[in-house]
């Protein structure tokens, strides 16, 4: 028997040695050395993670329970490996092409990168991997006690559960040292994968060394120990059964499915090549490792004491023999097996944990704070360690919970059907392009809990504890029942929870996928992962054909135009010495070809179009990706583009708009100048001529000279008032007119107008007024007068009536919520035609025919004097004759105008 | 006539690379066959190993005899995977169209590479 000090320190040692072991690799991989590190050997021993401590003891264990029935736990993965062409090497092929990490990141991204699955597989894998690790915590706790079994009765014996706890600890010790120094992009660990390599040989060597005793030191030989397999009574009857083949699918779903054999398997895979040499020697490794396992258990049942545990059989039979070197080096291949199981399984476990589930949630928070992303390494580092921690905890605590006395083999199996709940999504992402993330989360979930309900939870003994299962099933409902669900007859729980969390997992996986659509990265992810080798037959069928050289031409031509793409075409086929103008698609052309594209659509763009054509390489997610990143920024920019065109198009129609009208403007001011110059000529030319008559003229008569200083006189008076009705315009147009606003009642300025624009005795119409006397404005009396003179001028005027008679009236209305006074002008002659109804109020326009006098300035002024009193002034159809309309608003406030000063006026 | 030996060389010469692109399918089809008959033929005997067809039940020898089959069954199916590794690793590179390699020249790749190809 040995000490505990000593034992501790042989572990601690081996351990420290595979450390310095995979230091070693690491550097030399670093620098470029021991490139052997990436043999074909190395990757096949390091598949032996498969075989943990339920391999090392639990075989044996096994074997003796159940007979050959061991045997399928290896048998399952040499099947995987013989068919490593179908299934291996599309995985590897898939892994490397979109840098996998797990096989959480392979089933996300199969079904469009969806978050969730990449959870729910973490935690799926975290349940199942639990019961695993407890069994590897069991299997260490139970040698060390057999071993020490001398100290055992003694005062300073360790308690089964703190030496799994320390055991723990040490365990997650080195796990974080092993795994978690630094993050690497590609999550590779070559010093880890050396040391497994190390390690398999180490164990492999410990059970040969054990079988070999056991063989020829202790049962004689080969012939004897065949013989006395027979009379062991290792489990009677055929073990061929539906536990069995379950068992089989179980072994061969979990070399498929469990996270440690993907990282050792797909993500630390150096070259592909490396899987043909691992179909045939890892088989051969299970096949070895296998071989003295009855001879083992045989000799076990036949030489220990009744009762002894199986499961150490390994250990406690070269110690009955005496051989404590031998039971030392069993020892070390069991503490061997677990380790390297427990350190690859949480760095696998804590990359997903800290991958699919804490960097999202930190980097969602981050963004929803607004806060910048920043160095994610040292979290993820943090994130990593943490979840070891957390990982060894769980399996610790499952071993407390389970009590530590269950068969190693029990406790694999239940991890092996919860990892299997992954097989139907991982076959359906390798082979079924229409699978769907819905049909994968569906059949995940019932799987997972069908497991969960049937075996995970009757595994920890504490159902009847949750008051979940009596005899009639939880809450009485007999269907429920969970080693008996739906009613079932399957004797063995380990058929009946495999059976049908399959049925539901698969079910419910083809069923929602048939009946859920894909969205579009599920889509081309789906063809991504089916089609992984087609990529390869078209490039091998399309790589330098004429197919090839065509498509590429259609490509040019619709992005680069057909003369730049036929110009193109022509000079590289005539420097490859080809007359047809039709170049072959050498590297050289197609990536000149490529950078004339990209200049139009953008590298990442060019290259997946390219690519697509001469198939020199798989267009990539990160291809798509970038070149759907490039047609967005290309869309972005055309709609700026067209926001451009459109802002220009509106400014060059404003420009337009501006430039008739100052033509119109101009128009104007040659028929203003024209007008004036008219207007003013007129009396000029009169005033001269008869200036000169009296200058000249001696023997004119007075009353001649008196009539003609008359002329001069009136022709002066009407020039000046014309001057001054064109500086009263001017002054309104430029708005410099300064208003003063006072209340007056409307009746007394109509009277006003009236007796200044028909003096008593020189009046020819009659006048009507018919003006309420308590309409009263706040407005600027004299120029409201003034509007009302030239109204009532005109009509005077203009009138033709027999009788000319004008009516003024006015009323208050309210229009709108607002009220409003309305004065009529309305006149009895035969009226003003619509056509001229608005070109009267512009400048210098008067009536044809009219025989009117005047410069035609009046209306418009009153028409500028009434707008600056904030109304309006219109000529409408009136019941014969002309009828003018103003209307102002009762309270006036005179219209602000553009120019006026501050402290000007009231505008 | 000069041409027209030209011509019949050339038509050899077709004919000649029809037959070896013919028989290279037909290997491929052969390699491929193989690659799926190991772990068919695997999966038949390991669900349903046919020692118990030899033997009654009750036999005490069952056990080693059921062991001493697929053991047996175990080791031969090991066999014809070794043989197929090195063709289908060069069907697997035909298929990338990459060009096939010597042993030598792979023993000289391994030798030469100290970083992942990742």
């Amino acid at each position: 028997m040995m000490r505990f000090d000593l034992l501790a320190a042989v572990a601690l040692g081996y351990v420290v040695f595979l450390f310095l072991v995979a230091w070693f690799a690491e550097r030399g991989a670093r620098e470029g050395r021991l490139g052997w590190l990436r043999s074909a050997w190395v990757y096949t021993l390091s598949l032996s993670i498969y075989c943990t401590a339920w391999t090392f003891y639990g075989a044996v264990g096994g074997a003796v329970r159940g007979g050959l029935e061991f045997l399928a736990i290896y048998l399952g993965p040499s099947l995987v490996f013989f068919a490593w062409w179908w299934i291996l090497r599309k995985m590897v092929r898939i892994g490397r092409r979109h840098r996998l990490t797990s096989i959480g990141d392979l089933i996300s991204s199969r079904y469009g990168k969806s978050a969730t699955l990449a959870v729910l597989v973490t935690i799926i894998t975290l349940l199942a991997t639990t019961p695993y690790i407890a069994l590897q915590l069991q299997s260490v706790t139970l040698s060390f006690k057999v071993l020490m079994a001398g100290e055992g009765a003694g005062p300073h014996a360790a308690p089964a559960d703190s030496l799994a706890l320390w055991v723990a600890a040490g365990l997650a010790f080195f796990t974080i040292l092993f795994g978690t120094r630094s993050i690497d992009a590609n999550e590779r660990h070559e010093g880890v994968v050396m040391a497994i390599a190390v390690e398999a040989v180490v164990k492999l060597m410990a059970l040969l060394a054990v079988g070999v005793f056991v063989v020829w030191g202790m049962s004689g030989g080969p012939g004897p120990a065949i013989a006395q397999i027979g009379k062991a009574g290792l489990a009677e009857g055929n073990p061929f059964g539906d536990r069995w083949l379950a068992i089989l699918f179980l072994s061969a779903s979990a070399v498929l499915a469990l996270p440690r054999m993907f990282q050792v398997m797909v993500v630390e895979n150096a070259d592909e090549r490396h899987l043909a040499v691992a179909a045939w020697a890892f088989p051969l490794y299970l096949f070895l490792i296998s071989l003295f396992v009855l001879p083992i258990a045989a000799a076990g049942l036949r030489l220990l004491p009744a009762g002894s545990n199986p499961d150490l059989f390994v250990l406690t039979l070269p110690l009955a023999a005496g051989r404590e070197d031998l039971a030392l080096f069993a020892f070390l291949g069991g503490f061997s097996s677990a380790t390297s199981m427990v350190i690859v399984a949480t760095i696998a476990l804590a990359t997903m944990v800290s991958n699919h589930v804490v960097l999202p949630l930190w980097l969602g928070l981050r963004h929803m704070r607004g806060a910048e992303i920043g160095d994610v390494r040292e979290l993820l580092l943090l994130t990593r360690r943490l979840s070891i921690l957390g990982i060894l905890a769980l399996g610790y605590g499952y071993y407390r919970i389970s009590g530590g006395s269950t068969a190693l083999t029990s406790m694999g199996l239940i991890a092996f059907v919860g990892i299997a709940q992954l097989i139907p999504s991982l076959i359906g992402a390798l082979y079924w392009e229409s699978a769907t993330r819905a049909g994968a989360l569906a059949g995940l979930t019932l799987g997972a809990l069908i497991w969960g309900w049937t075996l995970f939870l009757p595994s920890l003994g504490q159902m009847e504890l949750l008051g979940m299962v009596g005899e009639d099933g939880p809450f009485g409902i007999a269907w429920l029942r969970p080693h008996a669900l739906f009613g079932s007859h399957i004797d063995d729980p380990l058929v009946h929870a495999l059976v049908w969390s399959m049925v539901f997992n698969v079910g419910a996986f083809v069923l929602t996928s048939l009946l859920t659509r894909h969205r579009p990265l599920e889509h081309v992810q789906g063809a991504e992962f089916v089609r992984v080798f087609r990529s390869g037959e078209e490039r091998l069928r399309r790589g330098s054909g004429r197919a090839a050289s065509g498509d590429l031409l259609l490509l040019a031509r619709r992005i680069l135009g057909d003369r730049e793409a036929g110009e193109l075409f022509r000079a590289a086929a005539l420097a490859q010495g080809r007359a047809d103008g039709m170049p072959t698609p050498t590297p050289r052309f197609v990536a000149e070809l490529e950078r004339r594209l990209a200049g139009s659509v953008g590298a990442a763009t060019a290259h997946a179009l390219v690519s697509q054509i001469v198939g020199g390489e798989a267009v990539s997610l990160e291809d798509l990706v970038a070149a759907a990143g490039e047609t967005v920024q290309i869309m972005e920019y055309s709609a700026r583009l067209e926001e451009k065109s459109r802002e220009l198009a509106e400014t060059a129609a404003k420009l337009r708009e501006a430039y008739e009208a100052l033509q119109r403007i101009s128009e104007q001011k040659d028929a203003f100048l024209s007008q004036i110059s008219h207007e003013l000529r007129t009396p000029m030319t009169s005033i001269r001529a008869l200036a000169e008559i009296l200058q000249e003229g001696d023997d004119l008569d007075p009353d001649r000279m008196r009539r003609f200083a008359g002329i001069i006189h009136a022709e002066s008076v009407r020039l000046t008032r014309l001057l001054d009705d064109l500086l009263a315009l001017s002054v309104l147009e430029r708005g410099e007119v300064t208003l003063h606003l006072e209340n007056a009642a409307l009746g007394d300025l109509v009277d006003r107008a009236v007796a200044s624009a028909l003096p008593e005795g020189h009046r020819r119409l009659e006048v009507s007024v018919d003006v309420p006397a308590d309409l009263v404005l706040d407005t600027d009396t004299d120029r409201l007068v003034q509007v009302f003179i030239n109204i009532i001028s005109n009509a005077e005027k203009y009138c033709d009536a027999a009788a000319p008679r004008l009516e003024i009236r006015a009323e208050r209305l309210a229009e709108d919520g607002q009220e409003r006074v309305r004065i009529v002008f309305e006149d009895n002659g035969s009226g003003i035609a619509p056509a001229e109804r608005e070109r009267i109020f512009e400048k210098f326009v008067r009536i044809d025919g009219t025989g009117g006098v005047g410069a035609g300035l009046g209306l418009a002024i009153s028409r500028e004097i009434v707008e600056r009193l904030g109304g309006i002034i219109r000529c409408e159809a009136g019941r014969a004759g002309a009828r003018f309309v103003i209307e102002l608003p009762p309270v006036a406030a005179p219209v602000a105008t553009p120019s006026a000063a501050p402290g000007r006026g009231a505008a | 006539m000069k041409r027209e030996e030209e011509s019949a060389g050339r038509l050899q010469g077709g004919e000649g690379g029809q037959r070896a692109a013919l028989h290279r399918e037909v290997r491929r089809r052969q390699l491929r066959s193989a690659a799926a008959l190991v772990p068919l033929v695997g999966l038949t005997v390991f669900a349903w190993p046919p020692a118990r067809l030899f033997v009654a039940d009750g036999d005490p020898r069952a056990i080693w005899i059921d062991a001493a089959t697929i053991f047996t069954g175990w080791f031969l199916l090991i066999v014809p995977t070794m043989l197929l590794a090195r063709p289908l690793i060069r069907l697997s590179a035909e298929e990338d169209g990459l060009p096939a390699r010597s042993r030598s020249a792979e023993r000289a790749e391994r030798a030469g590479s100290g970083t992942g190809e990742r």
